[in-house]
């Protein structure tokens, strides 16, 4: 499976309500402006893809509002090949 | 409007106590308990249908005029004097991380601050449930990590603005906050809940007995409220405006 579906299943998983796919583009916010999941709900989407790839992902709620496109790209360059 | 004026006569209030306090902490106390006095005859809450109340009421009323004391007396530079207040707790010192420690708006509230410095290690104080989604994920998410580094966590089980668990309490509901029962089961760690409450001039640490570890939210909330109301049946002047809002 690649990065940006296992991340698009652990998001899905993590949603107070299905997520359509057409929904998961890559440019929205996992907030409450965007996929609507609370604080928890992402630090968990965090936690479990922290779990699952073995990266530090902390980083990614400082700054700038957390996409998908960010969360997947920063997977990408820091999990080994 | 009438919130806003009492809001500032409350503040007011907090400074002229508090500068009384800089002076003579013991006539600051005289003041606040006299107050309390004042409004537990004056005011017609809360009611406690079949007890007899005026007792209660008036250690409920002289608790809040002596908050109101030391929140003027911290913001005017008496928060190590506040400390020193603090009875030594052996219980508190026993306690091992990681843990969340899970307080309650409720008795001398600012004799928590020194919680950080008396527990066995490092703690992260969460304060408040502001800013953004993102915000508060990054606090939790830090929180997390905080224990997983087998630290302590301490933060209120009844902050005003939170996602909210209802539970049984008191014959009614009580509405308390989500953030620690989720964080306890993720991070699989006890929640030990912890109130400050007055005896004479000093202030006293309770410690309760740690919650079991459970992956249930709503269960872990539910017996955090079976503790409150038994503290509470046990000493039910030490009900606050807080826990009243709340249910």
């Amino acid at each position: 499976m690649t990065i940006d579906n296992a991340v698009l299943e652990i998001v899905r998983a993590r949603a107070a309500r299905p997520l359509s796919f057409d929904e998961l583009s890559n440019d929205v916010t996992l907030g409450s402006d965007g996929l609507g999941l609370d604080s928890i709900a992402i630090a968990e989407v965090l936690l479990d893809c922290q779990q699952k790839f073995g990266v530090s992902v902390t980083g990614l709620l400082e700054g700038e509002p957390l996409t998908l496109r960010r969360l997947v790209a920063h997977l990408q360059q820091e999990t080994p090949a | 409007m009438i919130g806003r004026v009492r809001a500032r006569v409350s503040r007011l209030l907090s400074l002229i106590l508090g500068w009384l306090a800089k002076f003579s902490p013991r006539a600051a106390f005289a003041a606040a308990d006299a107050l309390g006095w004042l409004w537990s005859w004056t005011a017609r809450r809360p009611r406690f249908p079949g007890v007899e109340t005026r007792a209660i009421r008036r250690r409920i009323w002289t608790t809040h005029a002596r908050t109101i004391l030391l929140g003027g007396w911290m913001a005017l530079g008496g928060r190590e004097r506040i400390r020193s207040l603090v009875r030594d707790n052996e219980a508190v010192v026993q306690l091992r991380p990681p843990m969340i420690v899970g307080t309650f708006h409720i008795g001398p509230i600012h004799g928590l601050s020194v919680l950080a410095d008396r527990l066995a290690a490092p703690s992260l104080v969460l304060r408040g449930a502001l800013g953004t989604d993102q915000q508060r994920a990054l606090m939790f998410h830090r929180a997390i990590e905080h224990l997983q580094q087998h630290g302590f966590v301490i933060m209120a089980l009844d902050p005003q603005e939170a996602r909210r668990i209802e539970v049984p309490f008191l014959g009614g509901t009580l509405h308390l906050a989500r953030g620690a029962f989720a964080m306890a089961r993720i991070a699989r760690v006890p929640i030990v809940p912890l109130v400050a409450r007055w005896d004479g001039d000093a202030i006293e640490l309770i410690v309760g007995e740690p919650l079991a570890v459970s992956t249930d939210e709503h269960k872990l909330a539910s017996a955090a409220a079976r503790w409150l109301e038994q503290y509470l049946r046990d000493a039910p002047g030490e009900l606050s405006y807080r826990v009243l809002e709340l249910m």
